[in-house]
C-alpha cells in the first residue's frame, strides 16, 4: 500500500487504553489523532492568512474584522493550552494620532459580531508616515466550561523612535479576560482592529497560527 | 475508510528502502514516523504552556512552570530541531540588576539541569515595565559526539531608557560547542530564570514549542 484513503468525519469515540484514533477531521480537512484520554490533536499547523491582492484598508475609529485572522476551531473544541499567534503588519500615513484597539473576538460568526474577550490599547502616535508589525499571542487557560479565560500578550514594533505609531519603541500589552463559555462548538477566534479618529492605517500581511487544537 | 486504529508502541525497527513506518511513539502516543535512515518524525508538534501567573523568587534559579518541552523517548533529535519559548514578563519598580535567562537540559525535568545556553538580560532601572521575550534554540551536530547549539534572546519591552532594560530592545546570541543531549534519558528542555537582586517578576504566561523533532 503506498497511499491511504480517508472519509472526513466528525470526531470519534475515544479508543481503548493503549491506542489511538487517526482520522481526517471533517470540518478542517486536516488529519487528526484522538488518545485514550480524548484529548484531539491536529496534525500539521492550523492557520490562516490574508491572500487578498489588495491590502486591508480599516474604516478610522470603526471596529473591523481583520481578513485572514480567522482561526475555525475544530469539533475537538478549545483544549486547556490551545495557544493562537498572530502577526499583523501595519503601516500609517501621516493621519491620526489616536489610540487603536485590537481585540481577540471569539464567536460563531467570524465577524464583528464576535465579542471581544481580549482588547488591547495601541498608545497614541504622530502624525508621521510610519510602518510596525504586531504580534499577539493567547493562551486558553481553562477551565473548560462557561467560565474559561484567555490570557494574551500584545507587541507592537515599529520603525520610528518616537513617532509615527506611538512615542516609544516598542509596546508590550498583557491582558487576561473575564470568564466566558470556551465549549461553544464551532467557534471562531479572529482579531478585530479599531483604529484611532482619522487614521489611515493598511494591513500588508496577515498570520495567523494556532497549536494544541 | 473512515478512521485508523492504531496500538501506541515503541520504536520500531527501520523500514527498508523506500518505506516509512508509522506509529504512536510510547510513552506520549505523539504519532510518528521513521524513515529508512532511521530517523524518527514527530508528526505532532510538541509544545507546553502555563495556566496561571508565576513570579519567580529574585536572585535563584527558578525552572519557569509551562516551559519543559520532555523529548523522552524521542532522541535521535534531527539536525535542525528548533525550540520556540514566548513569555510576557512584568516589572514592578523593585530590582535593577541584571536577570539570566537559561535554557537548561537534563534528566530532572528542574532547576538543578544544567545550562546549555545562557542569555544575560542587561541591567534596567527601578521603574515598572512589561516585556515580551523570545527565545530560539537550534540544535545541530558536527558529528555523532559533537552537538552544537545556537540561540537567541530576544525582548522588548515599553519603556524606552527604564524598567526592564536602559535598551529599547535586547538580543543576546549564545553558541554552545558541546553539550550532549544524546545519552540523556529521560530528556527534558526547559528554561530558568535567575532574576536580579530585588526584582519582582511576574510571567502572565508562557509558550513553548518543539519543532522538527
Amino acid at each position: 500500500m503506498s497511499d491511504i484513503l480517508l472519509d472526513t468525519q466528525t470526531a470519534p469515540a475515544s479508543p481503548s487504553v493503549g491506542q489511538v484514533l487517526v482520522y481526517a477531521d471533517s470540518v478542517t480537512k486536516l488529519l487528526s489523532v484522538k488518545d485514550e484520554a480524548g484529548f484531539i490533536h491536529t496534525l500539521g499547523n492550523l492557520s490562516n492568512s490574508s491572500t487578498a491582492a489588495v491590502a486591508q484598508a480599516p474604516a478610522a475609529a470603526t471596529r473591523t474584522y481583520i481578513t485572514g485572522s480567522n482561526i475555525a476551531v475544530p469539533a475537538g473544541k478549545l483544549q486547556i493550552g490551545t495557544m493562537f499567534m498572530w502577526r499583523v503588519s501595519l503601516t500609517k500615513t501621516a493621519a491620526g494620532t489616536a489610540a487603536s484597539t485590537f481585540g481577540v473576538a471569539v464567536g460563531t460568526a467570524g465577524t464583528t459580531a464576535d465579542t471581544d474577550r481580549l482588547t488591547f490599547t495601541k498608545p497614541a502616535g504622530t502624525a508621521a508616515v510610519d510602518e510596525g508589525l504586531v504580534e499577539i499571542m493567547v493562551t486558553c487557560r481553562g477551565p473548560l466550561s462557561a467560565s474559561g479565560v484567555f490570557v494574551g500578550e500584545f507587541r507592537m514594533t515599529h520603525n520610528l523612535a518616537s513617532t509615527g505609531h506611538m512615542t516609544i519603541p516598542g509596546a508590550c500589552v498583557n491582558t487576561i479576560s473575564a470568564g466566558f463559555d470556551v465549549t461553544v462548538p464551532d467557534l471562531i477566534v479572529g482579531l478585530t482592529i479599531t483604529t484611532g479618529a482619522s487614521d489611515a492605517i493598511t494591513i500588508q500581511v496577515v498570520q495567523a497560527e494556532a497549536v494544541n487544537l | 475508510m473512515a478512521e485508523i486504529v492504531v496500538d501506541a508502541q515503541r520504536r520500531p525497527a527501520t523500514p527498508s528502502a523506500g518505506k516509512v513506518v508509522i506509529y504512536p511513539e510510547l510513552p506520549q502516543t505523539f504519532l510518528t514516523t521513521r524513515d529508512e535512515a532511521g530517523f524518527a518524525h514527530s508528526i505532532s508538534r510538541r509544545y507546553n504552556f502555563s495556566t496561571t501567573s508565576q513570579s519567580p523568587a529574585a536572585s535563584t534559579a527558578v525552572y519557569i512552570t509551562g516551559a519543559q518541552i520532555d523529548l523522552t523517548d524521542t532522541p535521535p533529535i534531527k539536525l535542525g530541531a528548533l525550540f520556540k519559548w514566548r513569555l510576557s514578563m512584568t516589572k514592578t519598580a523593585a530590582g535593577t540588576a541584571t536577570s539570566t535567562f537559561a535554557v537548561v537540559v537534563g534528566e530532572s525535568g528542574n532547576s538543578t539541569d544544567p545550562a546549555m545556553l545562557s542569555f544575560t538580560k542587561p541591567a534596567g532601572t527601578a521603574a515598572v515595565d512589561e516585556a515580551w521575550v523570545d527565545i530560539f534554540v537550534t540544535l545541530f551536530n558536527n558529528n555523532q559526539t559533537t552537538n552544537f547549539s545556537r540561540g537567541v534572546f530576544r525582548m522588548s519591552h515599553n519603556l524606552n531608557s527604564t524598567g526592564h532594560a536602559t535598551i529599547p530592545f535586547v538580543s543576546v546570541g549564545q553558541f554552545n560547542g558541546n553539550f550532549n543531549w544524546r545519552s540523556l534519558s529521560p530528556l527534558f528542555f526547559g528554561l530558568t530564570i535567575n532574576s536580579g537582586v530585588g526584582d519582582v517578576l511576574t510571567f502572565q504566561m508562557v509558550q513553548a514549542e518543539a519543532i522538527l523533532i
